[in-house]
């Protein structure tokens, strides 16, 4: 049994020598040739860097970003993509968190690099691929690596401000990937068609997928989800079966009924999370590929991608629920009530808790917030036994199937990103011309709206904002207001606002 | 019209009429999510039907063009 997703690869490589593994716009590599770049880049960095070390790799999406993902596998560390479209300052406070001794590059990206407040070394992907093979060295990391190790490290948005950074292991991808390939039937014939950034665990699915079947893996570029018709050229021109995307992405070619320019005929499959489907959408994929299947996924990055699925029925209707349906192998849900105990009757609300084997290792270098989410499951006074509460919400249908009902907190979902609404007033806040924030999300427009108490105009906030945020963080409106509606205890009544600013509703 | 259409761009998001000419796509006013919604804000504000085709770089690389466009469709 597989201890590292190294042993993936290396079987898909045996298997498969000169069969394509990943393509990006610019080039394309055999699973030979994959195994082979991130040895090198391994053997580059294997010296440098100790066991478990967190290194951040500064590129787009690409090959040469795979191949320094598995090169620092190899060299004993763990991965974590800093996308480049983000502000430095967001940079700069993930480089802190990491505090590795290195960051990995590309040329493109080296300038910018060069400016972080970041005392490690900085290295090229294509110097690191230059380096002399040191197979023993990598042998001996092998060796003593377990399943418990981590594999990479996802940020997330963090409600005092600092983005948490979600340590998944080797083991919780390895289980997670059998059973998903297994399930939906994905194999080496399939073609991948990646969408997600990989800082994003949707694509961690796409990765895996490939690495453990041998399907090819081509990845759409960022620039083709602006405009639907380039990105329906590129599913057809590539011969895209599999799609795992985020369901903004989906709704992306529905909302301006791309479908009615082209349909791409070779997508077999298309699976599709991070946030409630619309059934509206739904329904115009399902006309327009009638034989393909379509799975609701669900589960937060801390659970390893997903703890539960839903295959779409033929027969389902716009009036109809979409369950987020059943778990995983190897993964338990429970729902727990009031006082945490047990829900098991139907229509019963509760918060999804998850156990077995797919609960992150936690947030990196915080035991803090680590602790208050990964917890003893309560029901169990006997033995250790991890649950991660994920603050969602939902109940059991009559057949069974887990409906989902919405957050516990003031955590929203935008363009399928999760959102705390205390990062961004934090940083509100740091203006110091202001003196009470309040976000808050207007579900209709799908936009976040900001309001103020403070002597600035919205141009002011903004501007400071775009050097802290990334753009989806970003409020879209501002509203300035006179006095914060507050509640008994002083705090600012969220509610108050909604329905006045909102709701439209008079109070 | 221009004036409608002017409103409907601001409520979007305030930066795309700050400079009519702003190259909207290399400045990244606007990303991909918010050029579909900016579509169907169109859309639905003007009672028009934006054809994908017309779901361009040309079209939408500033506030300009976007009027153009509406206008060309009107």
């Amino acid at each position: 049994m597989e201890r590292n997703v190294l042993q993936f690869l290396e079987k898909t490589a045996a298997m498969y020598p000169e069969k394509t593994a990943v393509k990006d716009s610019r080039e394309s590599v055999t699973f030979r040739e994959l195994e082979y770049h991130s040895r090198l880049a391994g053997s580059g960095l294997v010296e440098m860097i100790s066991r478990g070390d967190a290194i951040p790799v500064y590129m787009e999406k690409g090959v040469k970003t795979l191949e320094a993902f598995f090169g620092i596998v190899y060299a004993g560390g763990c991965y974590s993509l800093l996308a480049p479209i983000q502000p430095e300052e967001r940079c700069n406070s993930i480089l802190q968190r990491l505090d590795a001794p290195v960051l990995i590059t590309d040329r493109e990206h080296l300038e910018r690099a060069e400016t972080f407040v970041f005392q490690g070394r900085i290295l090229l992907i294509e110097e690191l691929l230059e380096s002399a093979m040191a197979e023993d060295k990598l042998a001996r990391i092998r060796e003593d690596c377990t399943d418990r190790d981590p594999l990479y490290i996802n940020f997330t948005s963090g409600s005092t401000g600092t983005p948490k950074g979600v340590v998944v292991g080797h083991g919780s991808v390895l289980s997670f990937i059998r059973h998903f390939v297994e399930r939906f039937h994905i194999a080496s014939d399939d073609i991948i068609g990646n969408q997600a950034p990989f800082d994003f665990d949707v694509s961690v699915k796409d990765i895996y997928s490939m690495l453990l079947t041998g399907a090819a893996l081509y990845l759409i570029p960022r620039e083709c989800f602006a405009f639907a018709k380039k990105l329906l050229d590129e599913l057809e021109r590539e011969h895209i079966t599999v799609m795992i995307w985020a369901v903004s992405a989906l709704c992306l070619i529905t909302s301006l009924d791309g479908f009615s320019y082209k349909v791409p005929r070779s997508v077999k499959k298309v699976l599709f999370s991070g946030e409630v489907m619309p059934m509206k959408h739904l329904l115009a994929w399902k006309k327009a590929l009638p034989e393909a299947m379509f799975v609701n996924l669900y589960g937060p990055t801390e659970i390893t991608c997903n703890c539960s699925y839903y295959v779409v029925p033929q027969e389902i209707e716009e009036k109809d629920a979409l369950p987020i349906g059943r778990h995983f192998p190897n993964v338990r849900i429970l729902l727990l009530g009031e006082g945490d105990q047990l829900i098991t009757e139907k229509g019963e609300t509760g918060e999804i808790c998850v156990g077995g084997n797919g609960p992150a290792l936690g947030y990196y270098g915080d035991r803090e917030k680590t602790d208050a989410v990964f917890v003893q499951n309560p029901l169990n006074t006997k033995y250790r036994d991890v649950l991660y509460r994920t603050g969602d919400l939902a109940y059991y249908r009559e057949d069974g199937e887990l409906i989902y009902v919405g957050r516990r907190d003031s955590q929203i979902k935008h363009m399928g990103h999760r959102i705390e609404m205390g990062e961004i007033e934090s940083c509100i806040l740091q203006n110091p011309d202001v003196k009470r924030v309040c976000c808050l999300y207007d579900e209709e427009n799908q936009q976040i709206v900001a309001f103020y108490q403070g002597d600035t105009d919205s141009k002011g906030i903004r501007e400071g904002l775009k050097k802290k945020l990334i753009k989806y963080m970003i409020p879209g409106r501002y509203v300035q207001v006179e006095q914060m509606p507050l509640n008994a205890n002083g705090k600012i009544d969220r509610k108050a606002l909604r329905s006045q600013y909102i709701d439209h509703k008079d109070t | 019209m221009r004036e409608k259409i002017l409103e409907v761009l601001k409520v979007e998001n305030e930066e795309i009429v700050e400079d009519l000419n702003r190259d909207l796509l290399a400045s990244g006013i606007l990303d991909s999510f918010d050029i579909v919604n900016l579509v169907v804000s169109l859309e639905e504000a003007l009672g028009i039907s934006i054809d994908v085709e017309m779901v361009s770089p040309e079209n939408f690389q500033n506030a300009e063009s976007i009027i153009r466009m509406i206008e060309g469709i009107m």
